[in-house]
């Protein structure tokens, strides 16, 4: 892998190499892109079997990318901590609620009892 | 197991995590109210953000009333009881059922005064804005509901189909 082909045993085709010269210029990006499509193809290709097993191929394929991996761990902790203070809100009206109401029955014998 | 099975079950845990601390801060005060000794006191005082020397006066008067209501309340019980019984055994109004319909309504009357008077020596007791804000509200929800057929609304609220 690390053997470079030379040209050096053809003093002709060397000769032409030495003299060409690239006129066109590099595409824009063309870096960046070169490496996103060795990202793309250094991912493991998905396994066509049941869906929990394309699943979990595609979660083991993706998450290891610390990017996502990053985004994942943010969303899941935003909808715990959201599902947790929506929980809190609903237990808190709810507890509010049944004060008031041990507070009315205390001071008003005419309130209804239910 | 998969080193992303293993970041997602992180993140998973992370998640039930969150919740269980926001859950727990959010009802923190909540459960501190109920482990008071009188939690629709301390209830009181939260809602109607009462200082510490104002929670006193109003927890004073509070207690002074306590024994006053409770004598009400048997009383509207042996009323209640009275009228029970003579209806039970009546077939058309008699001059004692109207006479413990008449005394009901005087007791009512006589208890919805003292509830009154109570809630103006306590709404005193706050600072103006919330004591205000206390009269509209347990007025509201005491004299004038309209179960009661009191209110402006009341009547129409018992009447409607």
């Amino acid at each position: 892998m690390n053997t470079k082909p030379t040209n050096e045993s053809d003093p002709v085709l060397s000769a032409v190499l030495r003299e060409w010269k690239l006129s066109d210029s590099l595409p824009p990006r063309f870096q960046e892109q070169v490496w996103k499509r060795i990202e793309r193809a250094e991912i493991p290709s998905v396994s066509s079997g049941s869906p929990w097993s394309l699943l979990t191929d595609w979660i083991n394929a993706m998450l290891p990318r610390p990017a996502l991996a990053l985004a994942c761990a943010m969303i899941l902790l935003l909808i715990g901590g959201a599902a947790g203070w929506a929980q809190a809100r609903h237990e808190t009206g709810h507890v509010g609620d049944q004060l008031e109401a041990r507070y009315l029955r205390v001071v008003d014998p005419y309130q209804p009892t239910d | 197991m998969q080193r992303g099975a293993t970041i997602l079950g992180i993140g998973l845990a992370g998640a039930l995590l969150a919740y269980a601390c926001v859950y727990y801060a959010g009802t923190a005060s909540h459960r501190a109210l109920l482990r008071d000794k009188t939690p629709e006191l301390a209830w009181l005082k939260r809602e109607f953000s009462l200082g510490d020397p104002e929670f006193a006066q109003v927890a004073r008067l509070h207690n002074a009333y306590m024994p006053q209501c409770q004598a009400m309340c048997r009383r509207i019980d042996a009323q209640d009881k009275r009228l029970k019984e003579l209806l039970a055994g009546a077939a058309a109004v008699t001059p004692e059922i109207e006479a413990a319909i008449e005394g009901a309504a005087r007791l009512r009357a006589e208890c919805h005064g003292k509830m009154l008077r109570h809630f103006f020596e306590m709404s005193r007791a706050m600072p103006p804005e919330q004591g205000r804000r206390f009269l509209v509200w347990i007025t509201e929800r005491t004299l004038l509901r309209p179960e009661r057929g009191m209110g402006p609304m009341g009547h129409e609220a018992t009447m409607s189909p």
